[in-house]
């Protein structure tokens, strides 16, 4: 055995339900409807700040990409 | 190409490159997680596992994917396999280690198993689709296979996403397989758990997020699929702790965890037509599909067929699967379900010596 024995611990009933409790909450938790409604709005609100991003970039490219058309 | 494209199309590359670094890192840290809990047990660091375990060759590599040919172990017994993983996935999930490998099983059972390894996108990602790989990569492997064998078809093994692809390629191409299997393969997505729910059209826009990144990085994916389960992470870390005196387990869990962060990204156009197509309009159980401007028609998938199914399976939740069989007008076919999870199909010892021998059986005797 090394100097660290974890096995007994993770072995002991309070250890093993403590890991299904928090197991179980944090399962809840990313499935509450609320909590999927505010990741969904954050990611959303990320997304649409890349677009605008991505169209100043276009925005900023285009006389190149005119001239390159004309050539 | 205009220039700002041609940057569009550095920064997909780049991409690509970041998730081949994202791999490689990832398993570095999983050596060393998994050093420093063998050295708390007092025991030595386990030998480096790398990705496939079984030797291979390359047969043909086109931009989309590679052919692989792991010869059968029988020579000359000339049964040919195709296996077609799912498009986020390395098929190597089949080949972990070498006590741990489903290829090598089929291979000892004297099948030649033939895998398509899916490459990155890149560029090309925002513009492919379904039909680039239903009508395109999967037909031309199976017409590969045959020539190779003298004309006989091959048997087509369909993982998850990839099952769903074969699904669509048995229904359009029914002259380019002998047989199909299907292992956790969704059908109705509806039914197919909290997958579905996490991809609601009231909340999730698909072709948003492939506007703004091209492609669907693997991150982004996994961090889907450990929402689904977001403690799972610490509590594998505990297992690795806990079991880390036992070399083998650790050796798996090395393994199976490498093979997690190794994923090539979903390419951009398929992941809008899989998401609005599949997900939210459940078209294909609808009998409603179209690729490319053709219906995909359930009704004439006439290989026989057999689907595996999970019954722990929180991906493709058992009806999902189950939603098939009425579908299809294959007079022989088979539905086999296996007390196992989603990844279990393919990567648990038990799955190995009880499932995997039934499945070998099967595809025998339709050879």
């Amino acid at each position: 055995m090394g100097p660290f024995d974890f096995s007994s611990i993770a072995a002991q009933p309070w250890f093993q339900a403590w890991q299904r409790a928090a197991a179980d909450s944090m399962a809840a938790a990313a499935r509450d409807p609320r909590l999927m409604r505010l990741g969904a709005g954050m990611l959303r609100s990320q997304l649409l700040m890349g677009r605008a991003m991505q169209t100043l970039w276009q925005a900023a490219w285009a006389p190149a990409d005119a001239l390159n058309d004309r050539e | 190409m205009q220039p700002h494209n041609e940057w569009r199309a550095l920064s997909l590359q780049l991409a690509d490159t970041f998730d081949t670094m994202v791999a490689y890192g990832a398993r570095a840290r999983l050596h060393a997680q998994a050093a420093f809990a063998r050295l708390l047990h007092g025991k030595e660091p386990i030998e480096f596992v790398a990705g496939p375990a079984t030797p291979s060759r390359v047969l043909e590599e086109g931009p989309l994917a590679r052919l692989i040919h792991y010869p059968s172990a029988q020579p000359g017994a000339g049964k040919p396999i195709l296996i077609v993983a799912s498009l986020i996935n390395r098929y190597y999930v089949m080949d972990l280690l070498p006590e741990l490998s489903v290829i090598s099983l089929l291979a000892r059972r004297g099948f030649d198993v033939y895998v398509l390894d899916w490459k990155s996108p890149g560029p090309d990602g925002p513009e492919l689709g379904f039909s680039d790989y239903v009508d395109g990569v999967i037909p031309r492997a199976a017409r590969l296979v045959a020539a190779r064998h003298a004309g006989k078809l091959p048997a087509v093994i369909g993982y998850c996403m990839g099952g769903t692809l074969s699904v669509m390629f048995a229904a359009r191409h029914a002259d380019k397989l002998r047989s199909l299997c299907l292992l956790g393969t969704p059908v109705e997505f509806r039914l197919s758990g909290e997958l579905y729910n996490l991809t609601d059209r009231r909340r999730f826009d698909a072709d948003l997020l492939m506007d703004v990144l091209g492609n669907m990085p693997p991150v982004m994916m996994q961090s889907g699929f450990k929402l689904l389960n977001p403690f799972d992470a610490f509590n594998k870390m505990i297992s690795l702790l806990r079991d880390a005196g036992d070399a083998e387990r650790v050796r798996h869990f090395v393994a199976l965890e490498s093979w997690l962060d190794d994923n090539v990204a979903f390419p951009g156009g398929v992941y809008r037509e899989y998401i609005r197509a599949l997900y939210q309009d459940d078209l294909l159980c609808k009998r409603t599909m179209r690729i490319a401007g053709t219906p995909v028609d359930l009704g004439k998938l006439t290989a026989p067929l057999l689907n595996v199914i999970a019954l722990r399976d929180h991906i493709c939740a058992p009806p999902a699967s189950r939603a098939l069989m009425p579908l299809v007008a294959s007079k022989d076919k088979e539905v086999m379900e296996f007390d196992t999870g989603h990844i279990g199909l393919t990567t648990s010892r038990r799955s190995l010596s009880e499932l995997w021998p039934r499945i070998a059986d099967w595809m025998e005797q339709r050879a």
